[in-house]
């Protein structure tokens, strides 16, 4: 069942998209919603994508006013997640995405123009949703169509996974639906607990200790005061 | 049987000695410049032409020429060095170069050299052709290369200073050039050419013309040496290496220079130094192995402030650092290339560069640092005095001895006595530059005026009778003046009125620019909630529900619409531009009531003390200082990653036994960096970024808005880190009772 993401940081808005989309009666009735806001890092996005089935996404351009549901603000703009998205290629690279903001193009935004499907001014959106979101839909089936069999099964077996119920020839076939997406770029079963990702944070940070000390010695050696 | 042995030398040897051992061609043409200098030449002619059918370079000179025993026993004899015995010429000469291979670099420029020379005595030219090509050829010794004699040689060689014809002096001409000549390489050729000589002494005799068909038409010009002018400060030093002590003056621009002093070489070494280092400098006992240096530093800045009222514009010194900037090296006054050379990898020997790479600290800071690019500069020595610093075998540059890298010691202390004089100026000029109102400054002209006015009239009487009417005059003139300065503070009075109406619009538009998302925000959500509503009540049956919901919604969105029109608009009415006792904590209570939707739809939290303070003031200009503190602490709360919080104080607070109040506004941002405190009141200067630090979205000038009120109320502004919410902590002191 493919969902159309929403992601914005203010609660009002995201009722706001919902609303205008219920209201338009244009989204076919397998279709879902799944509105959040902003994930903590931008790096979780593409799990986020694939494990719910997500056929398509609309984004705010300002994703920091309001805390994520972390507590913390985030330190990314919508143009920075969809950068983030194109240059995974694999699935991502026709991945589509709607921008949704109230205000004027910024340069950055506009940079990212061509990589998104529209950008659509939030007022009116109500009245507009009419007009989008057969368009958004469209968007997301062709995308499904192109992906799905491998989507459905990367699914499935991620979630099998997480319970911990995934057989080894799952977890080959995950890992080739994953090579084969490129989504091995994001780290998935390579650090499996806390402690493990603790003990390579630290070796890595001995190792710039390391390096930073030997810098500090070469510029002494090549100081000529 | 005892065979007799000795050395042969192959041919293509020399080729070593020339054309390989010279980096470009126009170290070449300067080497057989600097034989013309050695042989006391007064002028030296070159050429180079390069569009004609048989391309040429032509070096001439009025030297003391060569007779047919001086070619054959000495020019033809390579590595003989004339110089090396007779180190100064007839005129009084230091000679350059020992090494007696200076003539061959010749081959460098072109396969062919004609030589054409003559001398006073012998008055008959003889002439020499050397194809250096031949030397290549394998299988030959030296001496198997025959040389071909010119017969009855025409020679054309320079006049004499007084343009009379000369009897003496030396012609080459090259052809079959090797490199191709540029517009660029003639650019070089002529700055190398006007540094061959030491800039900072006069050589009346010795000029240096060139001519050149290289742009397609033929230009002659002679060579000027460059003229070092407006350097903001001057740095002369020597150094004494028998009382190992470094003398120095300095001088300023516009100044007279100021007396000398002398500093211990052992405390040169560590004059910057935080913690004493232990090295052979440190011991006072060390004394250099380069032997006595004199030096000449000069510092220039490359904007406009220290030059106001000297002839020489800002364009004019870029150009001339442009071109010139690198501390040069000269021996018995004739450069010691490449330290120096601009676009050269030695431009910057000294590595300045680097050093203030490490530490890019600016004027205001101890630690301070020249560029390279600031500095032109000559290192003055002598081939006797200085004999540890020897050539090196690339016909460039001094070995890389001990006693070369005592000489870099010694010039990087130099300049770090550059670099703390240039320190101690910029505090001084700071504090002679601390702006006083310009109301300030015409009442203390005014006064000044009045004392000139009434010495004069004291004067009068004593003066005679013919000159009392060009006193009574100048009294008339000055009257004059005094009235046109008494309407100047007039105007200037309206003009500092219209100031805080601007200031006041100024605001505004900074507010706009920062809050301005919200109402667009805003408007959004009531198009939206106002559609939303028509189509619940459009659904078959009504929602009626939602469709309040959305009135409700829309009713929030309208006020709040509302409420940022009545900020702008309120902003500049007419009783808030007058000065009257104003309730502050209530205007003050107002903006943040004002202010209040845009700081939670970002989560920042306002937290507010306010006592309650009365004051006579312009009620726009404390609105201008509290929306400019709220608006920089709005960009500062969102770019921490601190829990958003801004707070906002108001109290009575007597200074300096004058009853005030104090406004300060503190947030949890990332604070402002040190080297930035002072500078943020400048207009237009700005640290202010997007919450990425990405972009930079300040205008510049919020707090010199600020500081333009502080000014002129004679209050007081600081700034500090925030004590409980860690970012930036701003007080602004008033004076409770302003005057006119």
């Amino acid at each position: 069942m493919p969902l159309i993401g929403i992601v914005d940081d203010r609660l009002e808005q995201r009722d706001t998209i919902v609303r205008g989309i219920v209201l338009s009666n244009q989204l076919p009735q397998d279709w879902e919603l799944l509105a959040i806001a902003p994930l903590q890092e931008i790096k979780d996005y593409p799990s986020w994508i694939v494990e719910n089935d997500i056929a398509v996404l609309i984004v705010d351009e300002k994703l920091n006013e309001n805390a994520a549901d972390g507590g913390k603000h985030v330190r990314y703009f919508g143009h920075n997640l969809i950068n983030f998205l194109r240059e995974l290629s694999g699935i991502f690279a026709d991945f589509p995405i709607f921008v949704i903001t109230a205000f004027n193009l910024t340069a950055e935004l506009a940079e990212e123009e061509a990589s998104v499907e529209f950008i659509i001014q939030r007022a009116g959106w109500i009245d507009a949703a009419e007009k989008w979101v057969p368009r958004i839909v469209r968007a997301g089936q062709r995308y499904f169509e192109t992906h799905k069999t491998q989507l459905a099964e990367l699914g499935r077996i991620s979630q099998k996974v997480a319970l911990g119920e995934a057989s080894d020839d799952e977890i080959k076939k995950l890992d080739a639906i994953r090579a084969s997406f490129e989504l091995s770029l994001i780290p998935f079963n390579e650090i499996k607990t806390r402690s493990e990702w603790i003990k390579k944070f630290e070796g890595a940070m001995d190792d710039f200790q390391k390096l930073q000390i030997e810098v500090d010695e070469e510029i002494d050696k090549n100081d000529p005061v | 049987m005892v065979m007799k042995m000795h050395f042969t030398v192959d041919a293509q040897s020399i080729l070593t000695l020339g054309r390989d051992s010279i980096k470009d061609h126009t170290t070449a043409l300067i080497e057989l410049v600097k034989n013309s200098y050695d042989a006391d030449a007064t002028k030296v002619e070159i050429e180079v032409y390069t569009k004609i059918s048989k391309p040429f370079i032509r070096i001439s000179d009025n030297g003391s020429g060569m007779t047919q025993d001086d070619i054959k026993n000495k020019w033809l004899r390579i590595g003989f060095s004339d110089k090396k015995e007779n180190t100064v010429s007839n005129n009084g000469r230091r000679k350059t170069g020992e090494k007696g291979i200076g003539r061959i670099s010749s081959d460098r420029l072109g396969s062919v050299l004609e030589l054409r020379t003559i001398t006073k005595e012998i008055q008959v030219p003889i002439g020499l052709i050397i194809n250096w090509d031949e030397f290549s050829k394998k299988g030959r010794t030296l001496d198997r290369v025959p040389l071909k004699s010119i017969v009855n040689p025409e020679i054309k060689i320079p006049t004499t200073l007084n343009n009379k014809p000369s009897t003496k002096g030396t012609e080459l001409i090259i052809y079959t050039l090797r490199n191709e000549w540029k517009t660029e390489d003639i650019e070089k050729l002529e700055r190398e050419l006007s540094m061959f000589t030491s800039p900072f002494k006069n050589f009346p005799d010795f000029i240096i013309t060139l001519k050149t068909d290289v742009e397609g038409i033929i230009a002659e010009q002679e060579i000027e040496p460059t003229d070092y002018e407006a350097a903001l400060l001057e740095l002369k030093a020597n150094y004494d290496v028998d009382e190992n002590l470094v003398y120095y003056t300095y001088k300023e621009l516009n100044k007279k220079k100021e007396p000398k002093q002398s500093i211990p070489l052992a405390q040169l070494s560590q004059i910057k130094s935080v913690r004493k280092r232990q090295d052979k400098f440190s011991d006072e006992n060390y004394h250099l192995a380069c032997g006595p240096v004199s030096l000449i530093l000069r510092f220039y800045v490359r904007n406009s402030e220290p030059l106001k009222g000297v002839s020489i514009n800002t364009q004019s010194v870029i150009k001339l650092l442009n071109n010139h900037a690198g501390v040069r090296i000269y021996r018995d006054d004739i450069r010691v290339k490449p330290y120096g050379d601009i676009k050269g990898t030695e431009w910057d020997w000294l590595n300045l560069g680097k050093r203030q790479a490490r530490d890019p600290a600016g004027a205001g800071r101890n630690t301070f640092k020249i560029t390279p690019s600031q500095l032109i500069g000559a290192v003055l020595l002598s081939r006797d005095s200085n004999s540890k610093l020897t050539d090196s075998s690339s016909r460039e540059g001094l070995i890389e001895s001990e006693a070369f890298s005592d000489l870099k010691k010694l010039v990087l202390g130099c300049v770090e006595l550059l670099e703390i004089k240039y320190h101690e100026m910029f505090f001084t000029e700071k504090e002679a530059r601390k702006p006083s109102s310009v109301s300030g400054e015409l009442k203390v002209l005014n006064k000044e005026m009045g004392v000139v006015l009434a010495n004069l009239r004291d004067l009068s009487p004593m003066i005679a009778r013919a000159s009392e009417e060009t006193v009574e005059q100048t009294a008339v003139q000055l009257e004059n003046i005094i009235t046109q300065i008494s309407k100047a503070q007039t105007s200037l009075k309206e003009v500092l009125n219209q100031n805080v109406i601007y200031r006041g619009l100024a605001t505004i538009g900074i507010a706009s620019a920062t809050f301005g998302h919200e109402t667009e925000m805003s408007i959004a959500d009531f198009i939206n909630s106002t559609q939303a509503l028509r189509k619940y009540l459009a659904l078959t049956p009504p929602n009626i529900n939602e469709a309040i919901t959305q009135a409700d919604m829309s009713k929030l969105v309208a006020e709040k619409i509302a409420t940022w029109g009545a900020f702008a608009l309120t902003r500049i009415q007419r009783e808030k531009r007058r000065r009257k006792k104003v309730d502050v904590q209530t205007v003050i209570n107002n903006i943040i009531r004002e202010l209040d939707s845009a700081f939670k739809a970002s989560e920042i939290e306002v937290r507010q003390n306010l006592e309650s303070v009365n004051a006579t003031v312009f009620q726009m200009d404390i609105e201008a200082i509290v929306i400019n503190l709220m608006t920089n602490a709005y960009a500062a709360c969102k770019n921490s990653f601190r829990k958003r919080v801004i707070s906002i104080e108001l109290n009575n607070k007597i200074d300096n036994e004058i009853e005030g109040f104090e406004i300060k506004v503190s947030d949890s941002g990332p604070g402002v960096a040190k080297e930035f405190q002072e500078r943020i009141w400048e207009p237009l200067f700005t640290t202010k970024t997007d919450e990425l630090d990405h972009k930079q979205i300040g205008t510049g000038l919020g707090l010199s808005i600020i500081d333009s009120i502080v000014l002129e109320s004679s209050g007081k502004r600081f700034l500090a880190k925030a004590p409980i919410l860690q970012g930036a902590e701003f007080s602004i002191w008033l004076p409770q009772k302003q005057r006119s």
